[in-house]
């Protein structure tokens, strides 16, 4: 086992030992009186209603709809970004062409666009799927960018010492090259579009779990609402997580660095 | 040089002395922050602000505005505002769920025949006409979980529809008649002014009158605060609610005048055309308990209240909510 391994239990147990103390400590002061159990509930009744919702399944419905979401605009954005990214990183027409396009679009907050975005799109599936695809697309595009500029000019010359065509080249050396720098704008961009995907769902939604929380919230049901709301981050979590594995598996000659 | 120093003194020490006693006379008044929205049916709270009536009781109130009763709410009882304006059904339900909640005065409630003050409206030429029609479609409320979104359920079961087909959306009710204008809703549920507005304006029409069918009187909204804060300030609630009262009466007799138009448009953001000869809603001092009965009714049929407790209808109702504070 490599020497860094190990090493990571005691640091687990540490973070997870933090969130139970604090948890605990909720706990009591819900129970004591000094935080309103009404507005704040103890966190073991906040499990017990998850657990509930999971166990009847009625978490199924809106998180189907939220991932759903997530994943068209997920996959769209970051399939768009990647090639355009690719192109705007090797040829310098291209970055001409669109980099000022990028440059106004890129620092404004997504979640900001999202009035125009409903008065121009209307409150349907391409509003939300557009709204989530362009927060998703500026992080995987730059880091797109920056990953085509950054591959090692020996290994371009080598390919076309061997007589690949410039899209070979593309393909089977700029991308997977790049691909490292790649994965970390997909990151980002994945806590992003969940982000914006919540967010579109409580101001225009009729699912999910954005919606479900807004409507929780308007009927008092603080319960329930935490307990919404504990599923959500448990939602970017194993997202988070599960990317980790994926990128593990398709950049696997990258010595992960502790 | 001495003359000149003590009238320079003298000048200071008035000065002083003024500011003084404004600033002791300010700390008598007891601030009140009172949550709002910005329609017709809080034109009383307005005038009663305007008129200086709150003043004359010893108290500054400073209103906050919001979309609705049910965003207003919840800083209600994290005790940011101490009374809030909200209509009847997210006051019952923050009541149910523990929250505290207790009307302590009459809002608005609907009239005896239509034209009601609020109505389902949708773009001039819809072709809805009934409950059925509404399914599927997507209507807007100014907030979910409220009495317009509760009504226009009604409205639909009443006249042959699934409520639960219909998508309602989340829209402030002076975003409305644009979001129906350009074809991102298929119909909304609005109160005055801006139903006329946008009716008279040519761009909607409307399809029916929910609070009609329902009842006569429908109890609307009222002002609600919290159990914790009525028990600890008995006096300060029954000095609001009578300037509150003086401020219905001013409406009442001031009903058309040149200032109630300013201070309506003022209120509201509309013009001053824009808010001659709207349907008024009818504005009582008290609250009617069989009325609120009827509504809490309804909210059961509806699936609210669902819970595994019963709701007490009497803890909805503080005293100055039912007898008329002079």
């Amino acid at each position: 086992m490599p020497e860094g391994y190990r090493g990571r239990w005691p640091d687990r147990a540490l973070s997870a030992a933090a969130i139970i103390v604090s948890l605990g400590a909720l706990e009591l002061a819900v129970h004591f009186g000094s935080v309103n159990g009404k507005i704040i509930p103890p966190p073991t009744a906040v499990l017990q209603r998850m657990w509930d919702l999971v166990s009847s399944g009625a978490v199924l419905p809106p998180l189907g709809t939220t991932l759903y979401l997530l994943f068209v605009a997920y996959v769209c954005g970051c399939g768009t970004a990647i090639l355009l990214g690719l192109l705007m990183g090797r040829f310098r027409p291209v970055y001409n062409l669109l980099e000022p396009l990028v440059e106004l679009l890129r620092p404004l907050p997504k979640p900001a666009l999202l009035p125009l975005l409903i008065l121009l799109l209307g409150l349907g599936d391409t509003m939300k799927l557009t709204t989530v695809g362009l927060a998703v697309f500026f992080p995987v595009l730059i880091n797109a960018i920056q990953g085509a500029r950054g591959v090692d000019p020996v290994l371009i010359n080598t390919a076309r010492t061997f007589g690949y065509s410039p899209l070979a080249i593309l393909w089977k050396v700029i991308l997977p090259a790049a691909a490292p720098m790649i994965f970390v704008g997909m990151r980002v961009s994945l806590a992003l579009g969940l982000l914006l995907v919540v967010l579109t769902e409580m101001l225009a939604g009729t699912g999910g779990l954005g919606f479900l929380i807004v409507d929780m919230q308007r009927s008092f049901k603080v319960l329930d609402m935490y307990a919404w709301l504990v599923i959500l981050a448990v939602l970017g979590f194993a997202l988070n997580a599960t990317f980790v594995r994926i990128e593990h598996w398709a950049i696997y000659w990258v010595v992960e660095v502790q | 040089m001495l003359e000149g120093l003590i009238r320079s003194i003298t000048f200071a020490a008035a000065v002083c002395g003024v500011l003084a006693s404004a600033s002791s006379q300010a700390q008598q008044l007891t601030k009140v922050r009172v949550s709002t929205i910005p329609i017709i049916d809080t034109i009383p709270l307005a005038a009663a602000v305007a008129q200086g009536y709150f003043k004359a009781e010893g108290l500054d109130v400073d209103t906050t505005p919001t979309v609705g009763g049910a965003v207003g709410l919840p800083a209600l009882a994290a005790g940011q505002i101490q009374i809030g304006y909200s209509n009847i059904v997210s006051i019952v339900l923050g009541n149910y769920e523990g929250l505290g909640f207790e009307m302590i005065a009459a809002g608005s409630a609907s009239g005896d025949a239509p034209p009601n003050t609020a109505a389902l409206f949708g773009k001039k030429g819809t072709d809805i006409r009934n409950g059925k029609d509404l399914e599927g479609k997507r209507v807007a409320v100014n907030t979910r979980n409220s009495i317009n979104w509760l009504v226009v359920r009604e409205w639909a079961r009443l006249m042959g529809g699934d409520p639960n087909r219909i998508n309602f959306v989340e829209v402030p009710f002076p975003s409305m008649t644009d979001a129906l204008r350009t074809g991102q809703l298929d119909a909304g549920f609005t109160v005055e002014p801006f139903l006329s507005a946008g009716v008279k304006g040519g761009v909607t029409e409307i399809i029916g009158w929910p609070y009609d069918r329902i009842m006569k009187r429908v109890p609307i909204s009222q002002y609600a605060a919290t159990k914790s804060f009525i028990d600890a300030n008995p006096e300060l609630i029954v000095r609001w609610v009578r300037a509150y009262n003086k401020g219905i009466d001013w409406i009442n007799q001031n009903s058309g005048s040149e200032e109630w138009i300013k201070l309506v448009a003022g209120h509201t953001r509309m013009t001053a055309d824009q808010v001659r000869n709207i349907a008024l809603p009818v504005w009582d001092k008290t609250v009617n308990p069989a009325a609120v009965e009827k509504m809490v009714d309804v909210m059961r049929m509806h699936g609210l209240l669902a819970g595994d407790h019963k709701l007490n209808v009497g803890s909805l109702l503080h005293t100055t909510a039912t007898t008329e504070v002079k």
